[in-house]
């Protein structure tokens, strides 16, 4: 690669030559892998903020979705609501809403501490009610405005931590039945689900708006950013529909959901379960180096 | 799945344990009968009371807010009217039970969502620190922050003689304080009459009082018929009230031994193995 040393250099200037000439080789080859890392590097901050930000909230969407009707299912309610609580105006905004007037109930907020849905929300406490039919003022608010107008009512809190962030609500049993204690016993269950998975979303969400301001700063001009982004939607499309029906997913969820509740039980519980894990996370190495080793399991 | 505090309180769970004999003597016509809670000071550490709810019959008698500003708390005694209704609700059954008893709300809640747990151990204080006598919490904390202080407050009610009636979460998960032993922490149980409740030998929850389809004061002077165990605390702590104006003075371990006495499954037993409890006192 070094050009023929001309006649009249010495040795000494020839030594000289080659080892600028070696340096400058390894600085090239340096600035070229650097170059190769940073593109890479730049690549996979674009994809993961695009694809957390454009999957998370409609793959947490289907699955709130997923779990009301269960719910509803299971309780055999006529129709069903999931409101957040929108805490710059104080007010419960519609996130899944289920049954014949679900198109319409979704247009409407209700304001913090208004009928049941905003009386749970503030209180915290669950409570079915079983005459709404007969209250004037709840026939003349949301429920007659978009034609339904329930008989009974269950409602519970959906909580983080000690935090109230949203509220669960099924109307109207199948057999005309009040909501009983144990139907409050089992929303509870999927309304912890409901909150594991809102915790979930906000949390990937608020990574999300980190990868994006890191990107921002990463990327001087917009267009090659907006170019990846462009490409990268249609894979995130994809990639939420799969996620949202893959039981692998839900698996995750489900042990997300236990670990949640056993860390709100204080250190202690958190100390097993972090040792418990461990366990098993080593294990599970283990079993996979014997099986890459060519062993397999035992 | 667990079972929900409820569910001892079902016919088909419900336990039949034998009085001490001596402790039969202690009958709820000893114990209340002729009483209307008269006098006695009763706090509701809730959202505030609607004082024109005819559900409180006019006797609330005062009132305080707990405000929380920059991170300590101050009470504002102008004014304690209710946030949103649910201690109106409570306060409505209290009055139900003990039309008599004289009505103070401790508001912790807001009009914008639940009180921390610095406001409420604040609405506990000043209502231990006031000669309130009877305090229904309908509301808790699952804070392990708030466990230390809480416990505190509880054990200073519990030497000054003031009795907490504490409502269990549905969901069986911490909350304090209803899991304290100083105090009376009660679930709903499906009865219809204010004044039938049932022991539980399996704590933490050691009550059961009607939370089941009960009518309650709701919005606009109305009232509404719900389901909560926010709904049977008001229940207890109404018979407590009347257990207080009759019997003045009583220690907080006296009045739990009273009302163990008093629990309808301490004083019937079951028509036949696992079905529900005969009526007739």
């Amino acid at each position: 690669m070094a050009a023929e040393a001309p006649e009249d250099m010495t040795r000494e200037q020839l030594l000289e030559r080659l080892r600028t000439t070696e340096a400058a080789l390894a600085e090239a080859r340096q600035a070229s892998v650097d170059g190769a890392f940073a593109t890479e590097l730049r690549q996979a901050l674009i994809r993961m903020g695009a694809s957390t930000q454009l999957a998370a909230p409609v793959a947490t969407n289907d699955l709130l979705d997923l779990i009301v009707r269960t719910a509803a299912q299971v309780l055999s309610a006529q129709a069903a609501s999931l409101f957040l609580i929108d805490r710059e105006t104080n007010e419960l905004v519609f996130e899944v809403a289920l049954g014949e007037s679900a198109a319409e109930a979704r247009k409407f907020r209700v304001p913090l501490g208004q009928g049941i849905a905003g009386w749970v929300a503030l209180s915290g406490q669950p409570v079915a009610r079983s005459d709404v039919a007969q209250d004037a003022r709840f026939a003349g608010g949301i429920a007659q405005r978009i034609g339904y107008v329930p008989k009974t009512v269950l409602c519970l809190p959906l909580r983080s931590g000690d935090d109230v962030i949203g509220v669960i609500e099924l109307f109207d049993k199948a057999n005309g039945q009040p909501f009983s204690a144990d139907n409050m016993q089992v929303l509870e269950q999927f309304g912890a689900a409901a909150a594991v998975a809102i915790e979930q979303a906000r949390l990937v969400r608020d990574l999300a708006q980190l990868f994006v301001v890191v990107l921002r700063g990463l990327l001087p001009g917009g267009s090659e950013e907006a170019a990846l982004r462009q490409a990268l939607e249609t894979r995130a499309g994809a990639f939420t529909e799969r996620a949202a029906q893959s039981q692998q997913y839900r698996d995750v969820l489900e042990i997300t959901q236990l670990v949640s509740e056993i860390s709100r039980q204080g250190p202690e519980a958190r100390q097993h379960c972090r040792q418990l894990l461990a366990s098993v996370a080593e294990y599970v190495r283990r079993v996979a180096d014997r099986t890459s080793a060519g062993g397999g399991p035992s | 799945m667990k079972p929900a505090w409820h569910e001892p309180f079902t016919p088909e769970a419900l336990r039949y344990e034998p009085n001490l004999p001596v402790l039969d003597e202690i009958t709820p016509e000893w114990a209340w009968g002729g009483s209307t809670g008269r006098g006695v000071r009763v706090g509701i550490i809730d959202s505030g009371i609607n004082a024109d709810h005819p559900a409180v019959g006019g006797m609330v008698r005062g009132g305080v807010t707990v405000v929380e500003q920059g991170g300590t708390t101050s009470y504002d005694p102008s004014s304690y009217e209710d946030a949103f209704g649910h201690g109106t609700a409570c306060a409505g059954i209290v009055h139900r039970v003990a039309p008599e008893a004289e009505l103070y709300a401790v508001r912790v809640m807001g009009p914008s969502g639940g009180g921390t747990g610095a406001m409420f151990a604040a609405g506990l204080r000043w209502a231990i620190e006031n000669g309130l006598q009877v305090l229904n919490l309908s509301l808790g904390t699952t804070k392990r922050d708030w466990f230390a202080a809480l416990h505190d407050l509880a054990d200073a009610a519990y030497f000054r003689n003031v009795v907490l009636v504490t409502a269990a979460n549905n969901y069986p998960q911490v909350s304090f304080p209803s899991l304290y032993a100083s105090v009376i922490s009660v679930a709903c149980s499906d009865e219809q009459d204010p004044l039938r409740f049932y022991y539980n030998p399996a704590p933490p929850v050691e009550f059961g009082a009607p939370g089941i389809e009960v009518p309650v004061a709701w919005e606009g002077g109305g009232y509404a018929t719900m389901t909560g165990n926010s709904f049977a605390a008001p229940h207890i702590t109404g018979i407590v009230a009347l257990i207080l104006a009759k019997h003045p003075g009583l220690a907080p371990f006296v009045v739990k031994t009273i009302l163990r006495s008093t629990a309808w499954n301490a004083r019937h037993r079951p028509t036949r193995p696992g079905s529900a409890a005969d009526s007739g006192e």
